[in-house]
């Protein structure tokens, strides 16, 4: 075995769903790739439905992290095998017990999106391993051509970094040709993009969100933007007096308003699943706030969670990034050892969340 | 050949002046870690910017090679080629069922 082509991930969660289909429904996500690929999710619970009580995980938001999509098809496989068989699963020293797993699919539904970007993956596998964004065509005034946006700066969570952000303080781009972090030419422009907004949209009872990237090793939950304060609401990224002086580290000029239960609860799940993560093998993972070195502008973990504050019809979501492993492309006893990270850590994330209160 | 770089400063404003220049990819998200009082990033870059990185200057960053990176043709040749579920065989997890 060694790394999952595009074409296998769509086949895997097809044959999962129809081997599984008391446990498993396909979702097939209402746009195609830029280059006309379908992209398939799966619903996993007992009772799957738009209203349940949802955690939404997406992998391969960029194309050269290799490792995320393996491991979400995989981590589905072993839920779906083990419900199935009433056994619990084990990874290293990490073990869920069958009564946890029947918890989960009972009272949790995963919504999962192995590859949110198929012609990335694509691109990253046959052509140039170091290929991150989409593959979007951006034709420039002069007739030249650069392609790809970076899906993960293409939410509408302060999108236009150059308004919302201090000079030089931002991992951002609105340089077509830059390879790495295109915010692309408007928020969600991309029709990757408008499929995890979709799914937020659609799975009206999603509590939580967990973008799965490599390779640092660490969780991350919100904010992205600058750093945490729980003082004062109005400094928020919905108010533009603050533009311009947004993702400066070390000052108190701008700071990005959390409330300080959520932000409690984000990084006691992000510890939970830091200390799974080390059962597993001993390997450490950091837990923090997502912003240091750079402000990220429209992620999608921040975005998850920006939609309560933005529109306050919608419900609140807890947004989380988890960066596994220390590589994008390590050879494939590394890639599985990491693997078996990231399926311990979330499926220990959702035994504590199908614990959980319902909707 | 591409190599993983260590580059650390005082503080994240020398850390910020000192990547806003170079020419080098900072992998999946911009981070700084602490250590022994500094903040830390890892980047990758190749031989020429490594060496202009390098060169001795005034201030306090540090430039540390840590590894070099498989090619870009070494990694693709990790690939095999064809579907290997079109048989039907269903995907089986890396968990042991017990
Ligand atoms: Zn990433």
């Amino acid at each position: 075995m060694s790394y999952l082509s595009y074409d296998e991930i769509s086949s895997g969660i097809q044959l999962l769903c129809d081997e599984y289909s008391d446990y498993c429904r396909l979702v097939q996500l209402p746009n195609t790739s830029v280059e006309t690929r379908t992209i398939y999710a799966m619903a996993i619970a007992d009772h799957v439905g738009t209203d349940a009580k949802t955690a939404i995980v997406v992998g391969g938001v960029h194309a050269r992290e290799w490792i995320p999509p393996d491991a979400l098809l995989f981590l589905c496989a072993d839920l779906l095998e083990a419900r199935a068989k009433g056994t619990g699963l084990r990874y290293g020293n990490a073990y869920i017990s069958k009564q946890e797993i029947e918890q989960v699919f009972a009272k949790l539904q995963f919504v999962v999106l192995p590859c949110a970007n198929p012609d990335g993956r694509v691109y990253s596998q046959m052509v140039d391993p170091d290929w991150r964004k989409n593959r979007s065509r951006n034709a420039k005034p002069d007739g030249t051509v650069c392609h790809g946006v970076d899906l993960n700066r293409n939410f509408d969570v302060a999108w236009d970094f150059k308004q919302a952000f201090a000079p030089n303080s931002v991992s951002a781009s609105d340089d077509p040709c830059n390879k790495y972090i295109y915010v692309g030419p408007q928020a969600a422009s991309e029709p990757e993009t408008r499929n995890i907004v979709w799914l937020l949209d659609h799975y009206k009872g999603t509590r939580w969100y967990l973008d799965i990237h490599s390779a640092i090793p660490a969780v991350f939950h919100s904010w992205g933007l600058d750093e945490n304060q729980s003082a004062q609401p109005g400094m928020n990224f919905l108010n533009p007096a603050h533009d311009g002086q947004r993702g400066i580290a070390g000052d108190t000029v701008y700071q990005e308003f959390i409330k300080a239960s959520d932000l409690a609860e984000l990084n006691r799940l992000s510890q939970l699943m830091a200390d799974e993560i080390q059962q597993v093998r001993g390997d450490q993972y950091d837990v923090s706030a997502g912003f240091s070195l750079y402000a990220t502008s429209g992620a999608s973990d921040d975005y998850a969670y920006s939609r309560h504050i933005a529109d306050p019809a919608k419900p609140k979501v807890l947004g989380f990034t988890m960066e596994c492993g220390h590589e994008f492309q390590p050879d494939w006893q590394e890639a599985q050892e990491v693997m078996r990270e990231v399926a311990a850590a979330l499926v220990r994330f959702a035994v504590d969340a199908s614990a959980q209160a319902g909707v | 050949m591409p190599k993983k770089v260590k580059v650390s400063a005082q503080t994240i404003p020398e850390l910020r002046d000192f990547l806003a220049g170079a020419d080098v990819d900072m992998g999946c998200r911009p981070v700084a870690v602490r250590e022994a009082g500094r903040y830390a990033t890892t980047v990758v870059s190749e031989n020429g910017e490594i060496d202009r990185l390098s060169a001795p200057r005034a201030g306090g960053v540090t430039v540390e090679v840590l590894e070099e990176i498989a090619s870009p043709a070494a990694r693709l040749r990790m690939l095999p080629s064809g579907n290997r579920f079109l048989r039907g065989q269903i995907p089986q997890g890396l968990g042991v069922k017990e």
